[in-house]
């Protein structure tokens, strides 16, 4: 199950010029991809063109070689996952009902939920660890077990593919690394393909397996994390001088030099 | 006065007053005491009189004093000849404006909060002013023989009330002997609103030889429910009209009032709102008028 | 399964309190003779024609006002919406007191509640077309559109009011707070027709409805047609609350009280909390109506003063309990 942008361009409404401008990316699965960049770059308009939430103008979106507008939505839901990490409950609810809300797309009219949907569910809340959680609500939750809620509801929609919106804002160094770490062992174990956008460079260089860089709407690199952190692109990209070292078993960590400080 | 009357907070004390009259001649000193306990003094009687009360422009009239007024709500619409009198707008929340145009020495207004704040304003300019609540019958006596006191004519308001009492001892006496009805008065629907104790149509009723359904209520105007006037099934039900009160049809005409007693025996009657609710000097017609409705089998008395 | 048999027993208890109660004194005895075809006729008139349609009505129009007010709870997002938040009450209202300022519903039969249906639907056709913003209806400007509106059509009344006869005030006082009585089995047939296909409609929306309360961009990813869905809601919803008001005033509370104490005891699964507000919905109001006829003897209370002077303690108290989660 492949997932592309062909020449898509996205415009908000009420905007004259495109947020994003003739974007050509294919993902395939099994794979790990961060889309990094600065605030306004593109990369959350992406990252929901490639869900189909916001329409293509010229391009498209394209599932599985068909045009992304010409599945269904539910169809769709099955197989594409997306969170963002501001996604709550305008009211009270348990975690089980709200991961079991990932079900959606499976369940018809008056129909109840099935057997089958019972057990992604739970399956769902054991791989996110969150089985002695179950009966909480989601509003008594730390924030790294409220990602982790996330997380769960996104795969109890049984995707091929997840996107992810910033999964680690808001968490701190030990969260957010565990995060990271069950998205790795989800990708492994499940051959999902994950893109995540994200601000952390360094958790993206030591998880991801594809860095795409952009900046002001385009694709600036695309590539191994090695190939793509280098000084030049991300000073080109954040406009800012980062240097950058490479740490045997934390991958590539950047490190932001501030102006007057010789590097 | 029905629906207001209702609507007032009570506040004054009673309805005791003192006519101090001088009889040397020297100053004749009229005092007189309102309905919200205020004391009113006049050297002599007042004959610049704004009337913010229909009934007390009806009482004006019958003491032979209209050419004392020199102005009326617009409201007041007996007896004839009241046109010609200026007209000076609302009765209550009145224009003080308008009324003060007519330099009055007098104005006379219906007792109750609503007034107050007209009231008062009349107060700090420097204007007479006397309230007066009609919504019993004792009440009509002692506004009557009040008005006579500051009018400068007890006489005449002795006759007229002699003539009112008149008048209703004769109705009392043309029903003595018939059968007494229970009669449901029909003030509005829906909801079905009707008369209680607290109302002076409850003692017209009772004069003109009939029982009001729901004289256990104290309220001048309750609110029932169409369960109770099938439990207390009355043997008549009144429906009001006329030029002022719009009414609410006629009661056989609702879908479920068809099951009445007094709906399928045929004894529905229209009386005349505009004679009914006012408490005023043709208490008496408004009482025969009454009796009449409600007993058919009374040869109608030409007044 | 146990809620539910709870919610029947409830709305069992709610219709013969309804039925029992009243000044003629007819008890639970009186009730089986007379339903079993026997009694004299003033009590079958008193209990078939005059206590058993307010029952029904009673239980109709809470139905609809409590689906009514679930409804729209998911749609703004907000457990403090309510049914006449966006313009219902203050456009049935208008329509209402037009009809009675100028006499035309003098004439009595059906010329005030369709007076008072057409100005609601008039008021939610402009709070709807208010709040399309680029093609799709935009929640936010909704709430705003609806109460703007509404302060917009009550002026409106006032004015109305204040320029037209004295009776027309009373009038327009009297249905404002809302009454069942001289509601017959006509009235309760029209009721039944549209309130429950319209809660029927309503319980399918239910899985989308949950979807929606994560947010519209979370729904939309979960399958679910946003736009449809928030259409829908929000018609059914309001035309619910319009056929209850224009049949029978203005009844507040309700709609709030009843989804919210719903959600509370039983979770905001839609598919659960639509069915229950319906059935808790027709009790609490069957019960507000015989406690607005019943131990007064003649007189009536307004239902519209029942179930705000009920309701708010018992609301205190829910909300008490919903804030130890």
């Amino acid at each position: 199950m492949s997932l592309r942008l062909a020449g898509a361009s996205v415009t908000y409404p009420g905007c004259t010029e495109p947020a994003v401008q003739q974007v050509d990316l294919t993902f395939e699965p099994g794979t790990h991809t961060a889309i990094l960049g600065p605030n306004g770059a593109g990369k959350s308009t992406i990252l929901r063109a490639l869900g189909g939430l916001m329409p293509c103008d010229p391009g498209e979106a394209v599932l599985d070689g068909r045009d992304a507008r010409s599945w269904s939505r539910r169809e769709f839901a099955r197989r594409v996952a997306f969170v963002s990490s501001a996604e709550e409950s305008a009211f009270p609810v348990r975690v089980r009902d709200y991961v079991a809300l990932g079900r959606n797309p499976y369940i018809d009219g008056w129909r109840g939920p099935s057997g089958a949907d019972r057990e992604a569910v739970g399956v769902a809340l054991a791989r996110a660890d969150l089985d002695s959680l179950e009966a909480r609500y989601l509003g008594s939750l730390s924030a790294g077990e409220l990602q982790r809620a996330r997380i769960a509801r996104a795969l109890a929609q049984d995707p091929d593919i997840m996107l992810l919106d910033e999964p680690t804002a808001h968490l701190d160094l030990g969260h957010e690394f565990a995060a990271f770490a069950l998205l790795a062992q989800l990708v492994a174990q499940l051959s999902l393909t994950v893109i995540s956008v994200t601000h952390n460079l360094n958790m993206a260089s030591r998880f991801c397996g594809r860095i795409v860089l952009m900046a002001d709407g385009t694709i600036l690199a695309d590539g191994l994390p090695g190939e793509v952190l280098t000084p030049d692109n991300l000073a080109r990209a954040f406009d800012w001088p980062v240097d950058t070292m490479i740490r045997p078993g934390l991958g590539i960590v950047a490190v932001a030099v501030s102006p007057g400080t010789e590097t | 006065m029905l629906g207001r009357g209702s609507r007032f907070v009570v506040v004054a004390l009673g309805v005791c007053f003192s006519p101090v009259a001088v009889p040397d001649g020297l100053l004749a000193q009229i005092a007189v005491e309102d309905d919200a306990g205020r004391r009113v003094e006049f050297t002599e009687p007042p004959c610049r009189i704004v009337s913010l009360i229909p009934a007390a422009t009806e009482i004006v009239f019958a003491l032979a004093a209209e050419n004392c007024l020199v102005g009326r709500s617009i409201y007041d619409d007996y007896p004839p000849g009241v046109e010609s009198i200026p007209e000076v707008g609302q009765a209550i929340g009145a224009n003080i404006e308008r009324v003060l145009a007519q330099g009055p020495d007098l104005v006379l207004l219906v007792a109750g909060s609503d007034n107050a704040r007209t009231v008062e304003q009349f107060q700090r300019l420097g204007v007479p002013s006397l309230l007066f609540r009609l919504n019993r019958l004792p009440e009509l006596r002692s506004t009557i023989e009040r008005l006579g006191v500051v009018l400068g004519r007890p006489e005449a308001a002795d006759s007229l009330l002699a003539a009112i009492d008149g008048q209703l001892e004769s109705v009392r006496r043309r029903t003595r002997d018939l059968d007494p009805v229970t009669v449901y008065y029909d003030i509005a629907y829906p909801p079905p609103i009707t008369i209680g104790a607290g109302s002076y149509l409850d003692a017209l009723l009772e004069i003109a030889g009939g029982r009001n359904a729901f004289h256990d209520m104290s309220a001048p105007s309750p609110t029932v429910n169409l369960e109770a006037i099938v439990v207390r099934d009355p043997d008549v039900i009144v429906y009001p009209v006329g030029r002022a009160w719009g009414g609410a049809g006629h009661p056989g005409d609702r879908p479920l009032w068809k099951g009445l007693r007094a709906v399928t025996s045929g004894n529905v009657r229209q009386v005349d709102a505009d004679l009914l609710h006012r408490l005023g000097p043709r208490v008496g017609d408004a009482a025969r008028h009454l009796a009449e409705a409600i007993h058919p089998e009374l040869a109608p008395e030409t007044p | 399964m146990r809620p539910y048999l709870a919610l029947l027993a409830f709305v069992g208890a709610a219709a013969v309190t309804g039925l029992v109660t009243g000044p003629a004194g007819l008890g639970i005895g009186d009730l089986g003779r007379i339903l079993t075809g026997g009694g004299d006729a003033r009590d079958r008139l008193i209990l078939l024609d005059i206590r058993a349609p307010r029952v029904v009505a009673a239980l109709l129009i809470g139905a609809a006002l409590g689906v009514s007010g679930g409804l729209f709870q998911a749609l703004l997002r907000n457990p403090l919406a309510e049914p006449y938040l966006l313009g219902v009450s203050s456009g049935a209202a208008l329509g209402a007191v037009l009809a009675l300022v100028t006499g035309v519903s003098a004439a009595g039969g059906p010329v005030l509640p369709l007076a008072a249906l057409a100005g609601s639907l008039v008021a939610i056709g402009v709070v709807f077309r208010v709040a399309r913003v680029a093609g799709t209806m935009d929640t936010r400007v909704l709430i705003l559109a609806g109460v703007v509106t509404s302060a917009f059509l009550s002026a409106c009344i006032t004015l109305l009011l204040v320029l037209g006869p004295a009776e027309a005030l009373r009038s327009a006082y009297f249905w404002t707070l809302g009454s069942l009585s001289g509601v017959s089995w006509n009235m309760d047939a029209i009721l039944a027709i549209y309130a429950i296909p319209a809660s029927l409609l309503a319980f399918r929306l239910a899985r989308d409805l949950n979807a929606l309360s994560l947010g519209e961009e979370a729904a939309a990813a979960l399958g679910t047609n946003v736009e449809r869905t928030k259409r829908s809601a929000f018609v059914i919803g309001s035309l619910l609350a319009a056929v209850t008001v224009a049949a029978a005033g203005i009844i507040g509370f309700v709609g709030l009280v009843v989804p919210h104490g719903v959600r509370l005891l039983w979770g905001g699964d839609h598919r659960r909390l639509l069915p229950m507000s319906f059935l808790a919905g027709g009790g609490v109001l069957a019960f507000a109506d015989a406690a607005a006829r019943g131990p007064w003897g003649a007189v009536e209370i307004p239902i519209g003063v029942v179930t705000a002077i009920v309701g708010v303690p018992f609301f205190l108290l829910l909300l008490r309990r919903g804030m130890t989660r």
